[in-house]
């Protein structure tokens, strides 16, 4: 196994570990807001991921934005051969903004329902729901 | 820049968001929680800029470190600071 | 209670890994992926300011710009209508503030209020940039957005809530240039619609009789209709978070137990 194959398994079982803190906040928290907190972190931890499995390691990669406005036919060769795989980041970009707009409104869900009862731990809102 | 020498500070940077994450989950004070998940939205940023994906950094930056901390303070003073004890 | 909890999770993410990893081994056909598999990068980076040969090229050397706008471009569509539902229905479950804020605001002090001024016009003017180059600079309609929700914050923090009041801000005309910037971005995503090509067409293409968006006026560059929707989409984005901020601060929960 060669230096960078270890790097690059090493560094995706931390982003793995990372995503595995996020479930278990997700689950066992018992506060709203804490629970909105993990899903933050789940959800920017998977687009990193996301964006990692897109990275070349042979070679020097190159980001993928082409620095010259009258290129020759050479030059946009070698730029598509070398430059980082621009999918996943054009995917990522929606993802960050849809879990934005989700989250917006369940902070304000959040406030409306302690508004509510009163409380924001999750089994006293069921006992009041019971009730 | 390698990509060896990339990855070694990725790998540093993950260490740094891990330690930062567990914090955020385990403290009590909402505010010092939403503290430690902007640390780990800056680490993030810094992936993503040695990652060359220079569109996501700058959304994510204005996402991760300036828009989400600020909704969550707002909903944090409407209602109450710290967590209720008996929670886990 | 807090080991059972931490297996439940880590059955879960195993479960989603397997799930994951077994469907994207299926798509391929179950065999070892030789070769990489960057071929639609590599098509995308390759035709995307391909001046020599415009059959499939987009007109910006930005491959995420024109992957979002162009090739793309239904995804932002949704996504544009995803974010406007979700700020609809924040609205909706505080609704009946209507223009009423009984926040009293409070200042600080002088150094923060001149330093904020200066500060406001900086972030305006970057803002603005970042939206307006992004067929040529990384950036573009949402990265502008976002970076200008963080102005209106600044004022509110430093002057007080009245004071936005004052100078004649009200929630009505942030709904209004959001609505009209929605409705030119859609005239610009059904024009081509209209003229025998397609939704959201770039450039000519063989198999439609559009004829493109033109990408120089003059000696100036402009990239095709990204710059359109970039600045659409900046103004739909930015006035959204202000709505936002602005709600926040007003609501008023009663008294704390």
């Amino acid at each position: 196994m060669t230096i960078i194959t270890l790097l690059y398994v090493l560094n995706l079982a931390v982003l793995l570990g990372v995503a595995l803190v996020g479930v278990y906040g997700v689950l066992a928290k018992k506060n709203i807001i804490k629970k909105i907190i993990a899903l933050t972190i789940l959800g920017d931890t998977v687009n990193t991921i996301a964006i990692y499995l897109g990275y070349r390691v042979k070679g020097n990669p190159l980001p993928p934005i082409l620095p010259y406005l009258h290129p020759s036919q050479q030059e946009i060769s070698v730029f598509a051969s070398r430059a980082v795989d621009p999918i996943p980041q054009a995917l990522v970009i929606t993802a960050i903004v849809i879990n934005l707009a989700v989250t917006a409104f369940l902070l304000f869900l959040a406030v409306k329902i302690y508004q509510q009862y009163g409380t924001l731990d999750y089994r006293r809102i069921l006992e009041k729901m019971r009730r | 820049m390698s990509p060896e020498i990339a990855l070694l500070i990725m790998l540093y940077l993950g260490l740094v968001s891990l330690a930062a994450t567990v914090k955020a989950i385990m403290d009590r004070d909402l505010v010092k929680a939403i503290a430690y998940s902007a640390i780990q939205s800056i680490a993030y940023a810094i992936i993503y800029a040695l990652l060359l994906a220079p569109d996501i950094l700058i959304v994510y930056l204005a996402v991760g470190a300036g828009i989400y901390p600020v909704l969550m303070l707002y909903a944090v003073s409407k209602t109450r600071r710290y967590e209720e004890d008996g929670s886990e | 209670m807090a080991l059972s909890k931490a297996l439940v999770s880590l059955v879960l993410m195993l479960v989603a890994a397997a799930l994951l990893s077994s469907v994207a081994y299926g798509v391929i056909g179950w065999k070892q992926v030789t070769g990489g598999i960057r071929g639609l990068g590599e098509f995308i980076l390759y035709h995307t300011y391909n001046i020599y040969d415009k059959t499939w090229w987009a007109g910006s050397p930005e491959a995420v710009t024109s992957i979002i706008w162009d090739y793309r471009g239904i995804d932002t569509v949704f996504e544009t209508i995803v974010l406007y539902a979700a700020i609809t229905g924040c609205l909706v479950l505080w609704s009946g503030l209507g223009e009423y804020w009984r926040k009293k605001g409070g200042r600080l002090t002088l150094v923060v209020r001149t330093a904020t001024k200066i500060l406001f016009a900086i972030i305006l003017i970057t803002s603005f940039n970042i939206a307006l180059h992004g067929y040529i600079t990384p950036g573009g309609g949402f990265a502008g957005g976002a970076t200008f929700a963080v102005a209106p914050l600044l004022l509110l923090a430093a002057y007080g809530i009245d004071y936005l009041r004052r100078r004649g801000y009200r929630i009505s005309r942030s709904k209004l240039i959001r609505s009209a910037a929605l409705l030119l971005l859609a005239i610009i995503v059904f024009i081509p619609f209209w003229m025998n090509g397609y939704l959201l067409e770039n450039q000519a293409k063989p198999h439609a009789c559009f004829p493109g968006y033109p990408v120089y006026l003059g000696p100036l560059y402009i990239g095709g209709s990204l710059i359109y929707l970039n600045v659409f989409e900046f103004l739909v984005v930015a006035m959204e978070f202000v709505i936002v901020f602005i709600v926040f601060t007003i609501i008023w929960v009663g008294e704390k137990k």
